[in-house]
């Protein structure tokens, strides 16, 4: 009954690992950029219109990130096309056009306003206009009855059952 | 105005079945009853063949499928018998798209699984494929004697997708009824 468990060896590691894993975590690694070999661009302006289409896009191989924060091989494709594109000294209609005839109107990120879009822009105020429209009339109508008194102490009442309640109540 | 409550369930219930029931990584292509993309690229062949180009315009004047496929791909394996029988129970050119790929893993891996294409263009760059707004491997475009695209198909082909949807599609643009075979 003497059986000892003999001490883990690694234990005092632990302590370490743990903390580098924690150290870790806190790095901000969603902000860390998709690998990429740096492009290039003559002008600024052309590197701070490629910045700001890239974030316009949405890789559709990874549905929730954009061109510029996405690691997939269409991604990169579509970066490529759209920096070719911006040295060409292509307008962004144009980029957004070639974008849109090949991968429909979901590429954007900000859907455009108008057409069937309108439901998506729109539909919630709808929503809610009618919700809160809802809500004012059920109050109103309440206030009303409120005034007119309770519904059921208008209400007649059959003599006979009353009698009959009476009789009930006074125990014959 | 009694119903209301029960209406407004239906209405959101109505909603939430057709919203949870479509598939989001499915994406309505905008070529649909659109003119296809012309292309002109290399033919994958033999390693003692001389190159041969594929010109998309030559197929004008026909229905044909284009499916967009690779050796990297897995789902690629599980829809090749599909695209097999498909080439046995049709008279339609099935054209290949070799997608991101090169020509020797391709050839490997047809020579392994079996070759229904028609012709297999190799698209090493992938600019076909960006031009057909491909997202994923595989893909399945039918494209009518006009050269429109009129469906296509995300993912791969089980043969359920084959007989309820691809078949219906090439065969309402072809005229030919579906036979018992494809039941």
């Amino acid at each position: 009954m003497t059986a000892r468990v003999p001490a883990p060896a690694f234990a005092w590691r632990t302590g370490p690992l743990l903390a580098l894993a924690l150290v870790l975590a806190l790095v901000p690694w969603h902000a860390v950029p998709a690998a990429e070999p740096l492009v290039s661009f003559e002008t600024d302006a052309q590197r701070e219109r490629y910045d700001r289409l890239l974030e316009e896009y949405r890789c559709l191989k990874c549905q929730n990130q954009d061109l510029a924060g996405s690691n997939a091989a269409l991604a990169g494709d579509l970066r490529r096309e759209i920096r070719t594109r911006i040295i060409e000294g292509a307008d962004d209609q144009v980029i957004d056009e070639y974008l849109v005839a090949r991968y429909g109107d979901f590429v954007r990120y900000k859907p455009r306003f108008g057409g069937i879009n309108l439901v998506l822009w729109l539909g919630p105020f709808v929503l809610l206009a009618i919700g809160l429209g809802a809500g004012w009339t059920m109050a109103r109508r309440g206030r009303r009855e409120e005034g007119a008194g309770h519904p059921a102490a208008a209400r007649e009442v059959d003599e006979s059952a009353l009698n009959e309640a009476r009789r009930l109540l006074d125990g014959r | 105005m009694r119903f209301l409550p029960l209406l407004v369930v239906l209405g959101i219930g109505t909603f939430l079945y057709v919203g949870l029931s479509h598939d989001p990584s499915v994406i309505p292509s905008p070529l649909i009853d659109k003119p296809a993309p012309v292309f002109s690229a290399e033919r994958l062949v033999a390693v003692d063949e001389p190159a041969a180009p594929f010109d998309s315009e030559t197929m004008d004047g026909s229905v044909w499928l284009l499916n967009v496929w690779a050796s990297w791909c897995g789902p690629c394996i599980q829809e090749h018998p599909q695209l097999i029988a498909f080439a046995a129970e049709r008279d339609v050119p099935l054209v290949g798209l070799n997608y991101k790929d090169q020509p020797a893993d391709a050839r490997a891996w047809l020579a392994r699984h079996g070759d229904p294409f028609d012709t297999v263009i190799s698209d090493v760059g992938g600019d076909v494929g960006l031009d057909f707004g491909v997202y994923g491997v595989p893909e399945t475009f039918v494209i009518d004697a006009e050269g429109r695209v009129r469906y296509k198909h995300v993912g791969p082909l089980d043969r359920r997708a084959l007989d309820e949807l691809l078949l219906p599609a090439v065969d309402a643009l072809t005229g030919v009824p579906a036979t018992g075979a494809a039941s």
